[in-house]
């Protein structure tokens, strides 16, 4: 890929950012150690990983706020210090301070004036359901009001990537759900998104492919479903007068107990214990199955890689 | 360089800026208003000068660009489309304006005060040269700021630069060129505080070139 391509000139499939062989380490420590990543168009890409697993790495890298040691990272195909890669990229990040006596208001219109084609000021606090704070003094808000602010200041740009690091630390439920909202309106306009979160069931919401990072290696990749799949574990429950020791002794059952009258049963093979279940219990009711949770996979994922 | 992101950002520190410029121009006024009353408040008002001229150096430089810095503004702008370069031309120019403006009105107001009222006009170079060396040291200051957060150097140079004064009004005043005329009406421009003057306006482009330079190939930000 050329250096110097603007987005209009990239090809469909190009990604949007990449990180080819991409090796960053801070003294002894290796944040990052030949990673292989891309954003594609369109995709909301959640980054997981425990904590120094290098997901902020990988995003600083992406903006051009470190350097690798070796490898290479492309952003819009350009090189991340090249400012042109910049502007059609928008970024939430943590723990930023912005400035304190500036009223939200005004913070979004000069993060406006950085870009080419900016929305308006009420454009970007109507798509983040933030009309309300634009008045207020960026010092007043509270910490959710403080990342709802700077989530209006990451899409004023109209950005076609978008990077979300932690994006609903302190939010309370409705606002997340209000800022979910807003992310796949923005997904629905062409944005793509990289999202960066410790809440599995966000990404499990929101992102179309998941990359597990640990130690700065990717350790899996795919969409929800297939790294679920890394967990192949199912979740019945039901009333049943069943008892949970018999339960336990059937083939594939990993897991029984009965309380209050309720049975909760964790199997490798769900499919085959439900059949079993019904055969064995016609007055059996309130059967609910659900797949492992992708925070299961997680666990799971970074406990190997440990 | 779009210089329109450069205005922006400028006008911006401007605005965060603006209770410190107000506030040293408050300061400076009463220390001026003070001054022709006695020779007591002469030398009171003219010491409130010299400190509000070097409070508002260190509160700016802490502000625009320390503490700038600590609190990650900076990683935040320079993840949107800004360069580093507006970003560092927009420090320089905003902190000169905050700076300068406050410091050249208080420095000709100090001026007129001294030929319009009975004090005597001799002070006139030692006055100028004192405001010429409170611009080197914001200058020193300001390179230092532009480029390292280690708060060893920044506290260091903030030490010599309070001390430096101290020492640099008496050594004028000793000045055989300069201490005859003090108390006089005759405005004696001598070489020595000319080239005083002129070493240190050289002294302070040159700290804010290299500490350009060096902060212009910054490649890690966070």
């Amino acid at each position: 890929m050329s250096g110097s391509q603007p987005l209009h000139a990239l090809d469909a499939d190009a990604p949007l950012a990449e990180l080819v062989g991409a090796i960053k380490r801070y003294g002894n420590t290796v944040a990052l150690d030949g990673v292989h990543l891309d954003v594609r168009r369109g995709e909301v890409l959640a980054l997981l990983g425990p904590n120094g697993a290098g997901k902020s790495t990988a995003i600083s890298l992406w903006l051009g706020l470190l350097q690798p040691d070796a490898g290479e990272a492309r952003l819009m195909g350009l090189s991340p210090l090249d400012v042109e890669s910049r502007r059609d990229v928008g970024v939430m990040m943590q723990e930023v301070a912005l400035e304190p006596l500036l009223r939200v208001r005004e913070l979004v219109d000069l993060a406006a004036s950085y870009y080419p084609d900016p929305l308006t000021v009420d454009e970007a606090l109507a798509l983040t359901r933030t009309t309300e704070l634009g008045d207020k003094r960026y010092a007043k808000l509270s910490g959710g009001q403080k990342r709802q602010a700077q989530f209006a200041i990451a899409v004023v740009g109209r950005p076609r990537l978008l990077f979300l690091d932690e994006p609903t630390v302190g939010l309370d439920v409705q606002a997340r759900e209000t800022m979910w909202r807003a992310i796949r309106d923005l997904v629905a306009r062409g944005s793509s998104v990289v999202l960066t979160t410790h809440y599995l069931d966000e990404a499990e919401a929101l992102a179309n492919r998941v990359v597990v990072l640990a130690k700065g290696r990717v350790i899996a990749s795919g969409s929800v479903d297939e790294i679920r799949s890394v967990v192949s574990r199912t979740h019945i429950s039901c009333a049943s007068a069943l008892s949970a020791d018999d339960v336990r002794r059937w083939p594939s059952v990993l897991e029984a107990s009965n309380a209050d009258r309720k049975l909760t049963i964790t199997a490798t093979d769900g499919e085959s214990v439900v059949r079993r279940l019904l055969a064995a219990d016609h007055e059996l009711r309130h059967l609910e199955v659900r797949p492992a949770a992708l925070s299961e996979a997680f666990t799971e994922l970074t406990k190997e890689a440990a | 360089m779009s210089h329109s992101v450069v205005r922006q950002l400028v006008m911006k520190d401007l605005r965060v800026a603006w209770p410190l410029i107000f506030g040293s121009l408050v300061l400076g006024v009463l220390s001026l208003v003070l001054s022709p009353w006695s020779a007591i408040a002469f030398f009171v008002g003219g010491s409130i000068l010299v400190v509000a001229l070097i409070l508002l150096n260190i509160m700016l430089v802490m502000g625009n660009l320390i503490n700038e810095r600590k609190e990650k503004i900076r990683v935040f702008l320079l993840s949107m489309p800004v360069s580093t370069t507006q970003y560092n031309v927009a420090k320089l120019v905003s902190s000169m304006i905050a700076y300068g403006v406050p410091a050249v009105v208080l420095t000709l107001a100090g001026v007129i005060l001294l030929v319009a009222t009975p004090l005597p006009n001799g002070f006139i170079p030692l006055f100028v040269a004192t405001s010429v060396h409170c611009f080197f040291y914001f200058c020193v200051l300001l390179a230092f700021a532009l480029v390292t957060d280690n708060q060893t150097w920044i506290t260091t140079v903030v030490i010599f630069g309070n001390v430096s004064v101290s020492f640099v009004i008496p050594g004028l005043i000793n000045l055989s060129s300069m201490g005859p005329s003090l108390g006089t009406e005759v405005v004696v421009w001598s070489p020595d505080v000319v080239a005083f003057m002129g070493v240190e306006l050289v002294l302070a482009a040159a700290a804010l070139v290299i500490s350009f330079v060096v902060n212009s190939r910054q490649t890690e930000f966070v």
